[in-house]
């Protein structure tokens, strides 16, 4: 599963391809673009299973064949998650 | 000597239905210059009365409140910050004065802001804490050679330290009295008394403690800028513990476990004057053995009382600039002996001249 | 009663005996001083302004006073302070005005928290407000003062206050702060536009205030609503360019241009959304007024 960190403590507004998301704790906001977009819009629709978010990413953007989005995901979910944005559950669902 | 609006208010937020704009005016001036003007604000709203406020006192009182509700949000952002540092010592973290009140959910959190994070630890874990602190972005402000041996000889905390990122303050404890004070308590018998307010490692003082912690640091003070916010504290946290029965014999007897006897009379003696806090009279009789002789006395409420007002010039008469004053030597005088608090008061004199310190 | 029917004396007397009260957009000002200039610049700029009287509310109390009797005669000082409290170091006695309006800058994005509050220059035309934040050095003063002197209305050039309730601009018309250069750019656009008393060496340079239009200060009660986002960049020999900004990117540069966004915390966050969907965002490079005055004649039709 994945989440928006501390609860409810983070908002996001969303403009075409581009977003801010703001963390109420740490007072920080963030401009997020590219597939980041896609990962805060799942998280805000509450679609936030990692399969699904894969399934999603892939028929948003025309990838090649030969590009990983798995890794690809998984280095941005990092990224967010030192942000303080968002939180990872162990054992989420394949 | 003049009684200000803003204690009535305190005392009644409905008595603010009678006044004029002028006295609104001069109601938020006051609030103002002693740091309370959140806390006002939440009174009002607790006694159900903000929309009868006119409109633009209100807008000032809504403006302090939104910035405290901010203050709030980044003090829990701090706090958890703290807990991850020191995560890997083994010390209960105890929490004190404005980030226990808010931790703990008390009425002495409300509209409280402040700078500084203040911590207790056990002394024999101060290095430890020190340093995990240091490795998580703090670092100790004072480099002089002069204040760090000051502190670290003399005094109940370490340095100040600040994190370089955020730029918050930490004060480390480990008591809540200089060593040098004859008023020093057992540091052991604090820590044996905490309360824990999570499942995780946060701690605060006892009930009673933490009113002996506010009184003694009131009354030990030197800078009398929120002489009436703390005040409005312990009248605030004696109305709310008051609520569980033997709060009061409570107190008493911890006063004396803890060698605090005088600043609890102190501060029971000045909150029923100012506040009118509901102090049962046997208890109030009980302090009073503390009480000086009369002349003494008469003198000490000269300089209380003023200093304990609000920091406005509406509330000032002739003798306010001295009774800070003497109080501010007082205070120095009650953390360390003759011999050094001359040399001290003389070099922090000497460095205000050359524009170093602003104490 | 306007303060241009009080006489330079009368207005002393204010200044000097419980200060003088007045009225700049929603906010109620007291003004106390012994300093002489002070009666000048108020004189000469704020003549168009608003007096209230002893009964009503004071939002901010302000003084500007010498630090002490001595320095009065050895390179003499000015402090300003709001209401006893003293938020900056003391500025030679000659800055006394522009300190002043620095001080009233201080007091208002610092107690003023039903308000975003952003760096930004604002003006209005046909109910539109354009907004242009600014780095010192963008020009959106001279940007600014080169508008309001062709008929567009001053709401601020210093401080967009962007309603946290109702989404509007509400206006602060004060004196136009005008730096170095751009007081002679000004000066030679619109000769008659009047000007207050420049002083030199400043922290900021050469400083001099420009008086606000008559009808702006009269309509300082009347909000309005924003249209246009413009990040203005004065480059020299630049053309005119006008460039679409992204939303977000647009976002990220008020905020970072505001004076309380960090206060708000998430009502700011909102509130600025607001405003950004309701406004054009735009890049605006460019070295000549006279393109820039048609260009923003254009976008407000």
């Amino acid at each position: 599963m994945i989440s928006f960190s501390y609860g409810n403590s983070i908002c996001c507004r969303f403009w075409e391809d581009e977003c801010v998301v703001y963390n109420q704790l740490t007072g920080s906001t963030h401009l997020i673009d590219g597939l980041g977009v896609e990962v805060f819009k799942a998280v805000s629709e509450k679609k936030s299973s990692r399969s699904e978010f894969l399934k999603n990413l892939q028929s948003v953007f025309d990838l090649p064949v030969d590009f990983d989005l798995e890794t690809g995901l998984d280095n941005l979910l990092l990224e967010y998650q030192k942000l303080g944005l968002l939180q990872v559950m162990e054992n989420s669902p394949a | 000597m003049k009684h200000p609006l803003l204690c009535a208010a305190f005392i009644d937020p409905r008595t603010t239905l009678e006044l004029d704009l002028p006295k609104w005016d001069l109601l938020i001036r006051q609030a103002r210059s002693a740091n309370v003007l959140a806390r006002l604000g939440f009174l009002l709203d607790e006694a159900g009365i903000s929309a009868q406020t006119p409109p633009q006192p209100l807008m000032h009182l809504k403006s302090a409140q939104l910035f405290f509700e901010r203050f709030t949000l980044s003090l829990q952002w701090e706090i958890s910050c703290i807990q991850e540092a020191l995560r890997a010592v083994d010390v209960p973290l105890v929490f004190l004065k404005g980030s226990a009140y808010a931790i703990a959910g008390n009425n002495a959190a409300k509209g409280r802001s402040f700078a500084d994070v203040d911590i207790l630890v056990p002394e024999d874990k101060l290095q430890e804490v020190e340093i995990a602190l240091i490795k998580a972005g703090w670092m100790t402000n004072i480099l002089d050679s002069y204040d760090q041996k000051y502190y670290r000889q003399w005094m109940h905390e370490i340095p100040p330290m600040r994190h370089l990122k955020r730029q918050t303050s930490i004060d480390v404890h480990h008591n809540i009295l200089p060593k040098t004070s004859k008023f020093c308590p057992d540091a052991k018998k604090l820590l044996a008394a905490i309360v824990s307010v999570s499942k995780e490692n946060i701690w605060v003082l006892a009930p009673e403690d933490r009113v002996l912690h506010s009184a003694t640091h009131l009354f030990h003070e030197g800078e009398w800028a929120h002489g009436f916010r703390d005040l409005s504290d312990l009248d605030l946290l004696l109305k709310e513990f008051s609520e569980d029965d033997n709060f009061w014999e409570k107190l008493l007897q911890r006063a004396g476990q803890l060698n605090q006897q005088i600043p609890l009379y102190y501060a029971l003696r000045y909150t029923s004057r100012i506040f009118q806090t509901p102090i049962p009279q046997d208890i109030l009789k009980a302090t009073e053995q503390q009480s000086p002789n009369k002349i003494k006395q008469k003198f000490m409420d000269l300089l209380f009382l003023r200093a304990l007002m609000p920091d406005h010039e509406s509330c000032n008469d002739r003798w306010t600039g001295f009774a800070r004053w003497i109080l501010f030597v007082r205070s120095h005088w009650l953390k360390m002996p003759l011999y050094l608090i001359v040399p001290h008061l003389l070099r922090k004199t000497f460095r205000q001249l050359q524009g170093k310190d602003r104490h | 009663m306007k303060l241009a029917t009080l006489s330079k004396k009368g207005l002393i007397r204010s200044l000097n005996s419980g200060g003088l009260r007045f009225k700049i957009g929603a906010f109620t000002i007291c003004l106390s001083s012994p300093i002489a200039e002070v009666a000048d610049h108020l004189l000469a700029l704020y003549g168009a302004f608003e007096l209230i009287d002893d009964e009503a509310f004071i939002d901010f109390y302000t003084l500007l006073a010498p630090p002490s009797k001595v320095r009065r005669y050895f390179r003499p000082q000015v402090n300003f302070s709001f209401d006893g409290f003293i938020p900056f170091k003391p500025l030679p006695y000659n800055q006394a005005s522009a300190m002043f309006e620095w001080g009233l800058n201080w007091c208002i994005a610092n107690h003023s928290h039903q308000h975003l509050i952003i760096h930004a220059a604002v003006v209005e035309r046909n109910g539109r407000a354009f907004i242009f934040p600014g780095t010192p050095g963008s020009g959106k003063s001279t940007l600014c003062a080169a508008l309001v002197c062709s008929g567009w209305r001053l709401l601020s050039d210093e401080m967009t206050l962007l309603s946290l309730a109702d989404g509007l601009v509400y206006p602060v018309p004060r004196p136009i702060s005008l730096k170095n250069r751009s007081i002679d750019v000004i000066r030679s656009l619109h000769p008659d536009a009047v000007m207050g008393q420049v002083v030199n060496d400043t922290l900021k340079g050469t400083v001099g205030h420009l008086r606000p239009p008559d009808s702006s200060v009269e309509s300082g009660a009347i909000p309005a609503q924003p249209a246009k986002l413009i990040f203005p960049k004065y480059q020299d020999a630049s053309k005119t360019e006008l460039t679409p900004l992204s939303k977000a990117r647009a976002f990220l540069k008020v905020a970072e241009n505001s004076f309380n966004y960090n206060v708000l915390g998430v009502v700011g966050f909102n509130s600025l959304g607001a405003l950004i969907d309701a406004s054009d965002c735009y890049e605006f490079k460019y070295s000549r007024l006279d393109e820039a005055l048609a260009l923003f004649a254009e976008l407000a039709r």
